[in-house]
């Protein structure tokens, strides 16, 4: 549609673009494929959101029952605390996803040691290789209530905190414990955005007198800023989604009014309570936002970051 | 620019599609685990029985199959596809799988009846692999439901009847099994007098919780065994405090919990029931089935954990531990006490006597402090069907096929000749390798009364079965050698589970012989209401209960909670139970 207006002059050239470029698109084809066998083809799935499913039916057998499963979500009694517990969790992992990172990579890239260097890179980037079943394991040792975060607080003479049963305290760890094994990800990419910044501009820079500080904020992060703003427009589709697999590992009924995300509800509703359609009217709803989200956010990333991916 | 908006329009439906993609796997995937009582299917049958029958299996049943009558081969083959969940069991002969089980073999060539198998997975992985056979449409021919599956296939007519299969070709043992229990498992089992699934039973004094504690610390400390609730409470305090003076200054805890607070096994729902609370229980009142959950019992019983928990014998986070903590908790002398069904001796706390052989465990009865423990009306495991596209005479197949898992029981008396002298275990056989089985029945009774006979006369010679020759074994190494003996753990354990006079299976007989149980009716097919609630209302329970106890609730809010249990389905769920249950019963 969008070519409609086109003139045959540019067509011929998107011909001659065609022959030159088709060995990359012959290349995107198992990607297509994929994508398409498994995030187009289960699309269909969704009609379940509406009907009054049961597999033994299939879809051509179940009621339709129009909008009542998300009548039903609404008025589950934890759904809004559940949305909030995800978006607080969610936005605070997204925030500091990039924010720790970013620091992390400018002072990195101040050392002067280059053995340090690579030495902390792989110390900050090791965690993120670790699964969740490992990392909730060792988590829960490390803070359980006789765990060794404890120990050491009664050694200060600080009175124990149980921080897996606080609703005050599982968010926070929850939190960050995730930027802490996924940071070295963004971290790394920062670095190598940072590689790429003309060391020419900061020879100009150190000549007109700026210091480390000035250079750094006059000229890194300028330079770095379209990777960063991608890194959050990557991000915002996933806002919705807190963590699954480490909040299950974790979680407890002591922290469900702060703990309980979408994802963990739709888990027991789905897979603990066989309410297939209820269960797929609230991922269809996580969905729909995710789907506004990421448009709004490129909208403002190409508009106001000039960041453009096609 | 146009051409940009549409490239970010894709690009947003890309990721937010690739969002949606983990949902709808979890969507797609399994219904519940099925529920294991007996804590593994792996194939100790011994904890996985059920207790044979004290009335005669009702003689009001059609003809008859006498002895071995049914043992005759289809003239032509029945071929079925199933699909089996299993875990490699110690006590089979290695390498043996699902497909090389000899009893497969000795079903094709006694029976003609072939198994095809579409899957074998562990049984941890049965259930959401299930979900997903069903939804492919491709249903297996013969199969074990869950009763939450069982009702759904009822429902959509998605099984077959089994009436005259059934009553042309169970044996008397099947029967018996089936019958055993009074007319309620199989009225559970059928719709409108037509039988859709064959029972399989747990035996109900297998389902009656005491309280396990360590009564060489009672001892140590002085004080007598408690005969009430404040004294219970007392006691588990006590303990608390006792138990870091010997084990080195580490926490411990008076009663151990684990995060699935209405559990009965290392949970709370049998210390609700010493104060003649029921949780999750249907018991009746004045006629009719209320679920105990609402019950205003329950919160005398809310203020004594709360009393407990200010007073240290609960632990600061008992609602945090996972299963693998309590257990390595119980092993360092760090848990004084937990509440558990029959089996818990020989596992976990024979972990405790093997790390500490020092450790002694007692139990205290929920009668001893003058309440009623509850005990289920039925107890069914499992439902064997058949479905609607099997092919012919896959009826008959099913009930031959149950009649051969009982008799091919290496526990049960049943008559072996059916197999024509085969050396089934050494060819590698286990009933619990096959996509459908009964559980036998363990006469609990008879076996304690032949084993302790024959440890007095010191003679073995008279214990027909394995199981009894097996558990005889641990209680002669464990009585005469004490805790000098062999693999003390398991012999302990084994012993104080199923044979000693006050502890383990003892109480559950006990309760069941003087009548001081609180039945828990009903186990019928989940209901509707069920299906859509009942996780929702065990969640706000538990959360409930959870805050009620640290003190962030108190008796104002009890009522409050009540009325939203109901509101939030549980009266209705209630209606539909009674409704069940009033059809069931007439």
């Amino acid at each position: 549609m969008v070519y409609k207006t086109e003139g045959s002059q540019k067509r011929s050239v998107r011909k001659g673009h065609l022959k030159r470029e088709y060995p990359f698109y012959l290349m995107m084809i198992p990607g297509v494929v994929f994508a398409l066998i498994f995030s187009y083809f289960p699309m269909f799935g969704i009609v379940m959101a509406f009907q009054d499913f049961s597999p033994l039916k299939s879809f051509s057998g179940s009621d339709w029952v129009g909008l009542k499963n998300f009548k039903d979500m609404l008025l589950l009694p934890t759904f809004w605390s559940v949305v909030r517990n995800t978006l607080v969790i969610s936005i605070s992992k997204i925030i500091l996803r990039l924010l720790v990172p970013l620091v992390i990579a400018l002072l990195l890239n101040e050392v002067m040691s280059i053995k340090f260097k690579r030495f902390s890179q792989t110390v900050f980037f090791l965690p993120y290789f670790l699964s969740w079943a490992v990392m909730g394991g060792i988590l829960r040792s490390l803070f359980q209530y006789d765990g060794m975060v404890n120990g050491i607080l009664t050694f200060l003479g600080i009175e124990r905190i149980m921080f897996l049963g606080s609703n005050t305290w599982f968010p926070v760890i929850a939190i960050v414990s995730d930027v802490w094994k996924d940071m070295g990800y963004n971290m790394i990419i920062f670095l190598a955005a940072i590689t790429n910044v003309d060391p020419a501009l900061h020879e100009s820079a150190a000549l007109d007198g700026a210091n480390r500080w000035q250079q750094a904020w006059h000229i890194t992060l300028p330079t770095i800023r379209p990777i960063a703003v991608m890194l959050l427009v990557l991000s915002l589709g996933s806002v919705l989604s807190a963590g699954m697999e480490q909040i299950l590992l974790l979680y407890n009924p002591m922290v469900y009014e702060s703990a309980d995300i979408i994802d963990t509800l739709v888990y027991r509703l789905g897979l603990v309570n066989h309410q297939w359609s209820l269960s797929a009217a609230v991922g269809l709803m996580k969905s729909a936002i995710s789907f506004v989200l990421v448009v709004f956010s490129y909208r403002i990333a190409t508009k106001y970051f000039d960041y453009q991916v096609f | 620019m146009k051409k940009k908006r549409f490239g970010a329009a894709m690009m947003a439906a890309v990721v937010s599609v690739s969002l949606l993609l983990p949902g709808c796997g979890q969507e797609a995937s399994g219904p519940e685990e099925t529920e294991n009582p007996s804590g593994s299917s792996s194939a100790d049958s011994s904890e996985a029985s059920a207790e044979v029958p004290t009335e005669a299996a009702s003689d009001s049943q059609a003809v008859s199959v006498d002895s071995a009558g049914w043992l005759t081969p289809f003239e032509e083959t029945v071929k079925l596809d199933v699909v089996v969940g299993w875990d490699a069991d110690s006590g089979v002969k290695e390498g043996t799988t699902p497909e090389t089980n000899s009893l497969v073999e000795a079903a094709r060539d006694l029976l003609n009846i072939e198994l095809n198998f579409l899957w074998m997975v562990p049984n941890d992985q049965f259930s959401e692999k299930f979900a997903l056979q069903i939804s492919s449409g491709d249903i297996p021919d013969i199969v074990m439901l869950s009763s939450g599956d069982f009702y759904e296939f009822m429902d959509s007519e998605y099984l077959r009847d089994l009436t005259d299969a059934y009553n042309e070709y169970a044996s008397d043992e099947l029967r018996t099994t089936v019958e055993g229990f009074g007319e309620a498992a199989v009225k559970y089992s059928s719709r409108d007098g037509k039988l859709y699934g064959i029972p399989a039973q747990l035996d109900t004094a297998e389902s009656v919780a005491g309280l396990y504690y360590r009564s060489d610390w009672l001892d140590a400390i002085g004080i007598g065994v408690p005969t009430n609730t404040q004294e219970m409470n007392d006691m588990l305090v006590a303990l608390a405090e006792y138990g870091v003076t010997v084990n080195g200054g580490k926490d411990t805890v008076g009663l151990g919990t684990t995060s699935n607070v209405l559990n009965t096994n290392f949970a709370l729902s049998a210390y609700f029931q010493c104060y003649g609370a029921y949780p999750n229980k249907w018991i009746m009142r004045d006629g009719v089935l209320v679920n105990g959950m609402v019950q205003d019992e329950m919160l005398d019983a809310l203020n004594g954990l709360k009393d407990l928990y200010e007073r240290g014998g609960l632990a600061t986070d008992f609602a945090t531990w996972n299963s693998d903590q309590f257990n390595e908790r119980v092993t360092t002398d760090q848990v004084g006490a937990a509440f558990g069904t029959y089996y818990i001796p020989a596992w976990p706390l024979n972990q405790n006597k093997d790390a500490n052989p020092e450790a002694e465990w007692a139990e205290l009865s929920i009668a001893s402090i003058g309440s009623r423990p509850a005990m289920n009306q039925v107890s069914i495991n499992h439902f064997n069907v058949v479905t609607k596209d099997a092919p012919e005479n896959a009826e008959a197949a099913l009930i031959k096929l149950l009649n051969m898992t009982l008799a091919a029981n290496s526990n049960s008396t049943f008559d072996k000749t059916v197999f024509g002298g085969r050396d089934l275990a050494g060819n590698g056989a286990s009933i619990f390798y096959l996509p459908v089985y009964m559980y036998f029945p363990t006469p609990w009774n008879q076996y304690r009364e032949n084993i302790w006979a024959a440890y007095e006369s010191q003679d073995p010679s008279g214990l027909i079965t394995d199981i009894e020759q097996e558990w005889y074994g641990y209680m002669n190494d464990y009585l005469t050698k004490g805790n000098a003996c062999e693999n003390l753990g398991t012999a302990w354990g084994m012993y104080k589970s199923r044979l000693s006079e006050d502890m383990g299976i003892a109480i559950g007989l006990a309760a069941r012989e003087s009548g001081e149980y609180e039945p828990a009716y009903y186990y019928g097919p989940a209901t509707r209401t069920e299906q859509r609630v009942s996780s929702t209302l065990s969640d706000m329970a538990v959360s409930f209960f959870v805050e009620y106890i640290m003190g962030q609730k108190g008796e104002a809010d009890w009522e409050s909670f009540k009325q939203s249990w109901n509101e939030m389905g549980g009266q209705a769920w209630t209606d539909e139970v009674n409704e069940q249950y009033k059809s069931i019963t007439q």
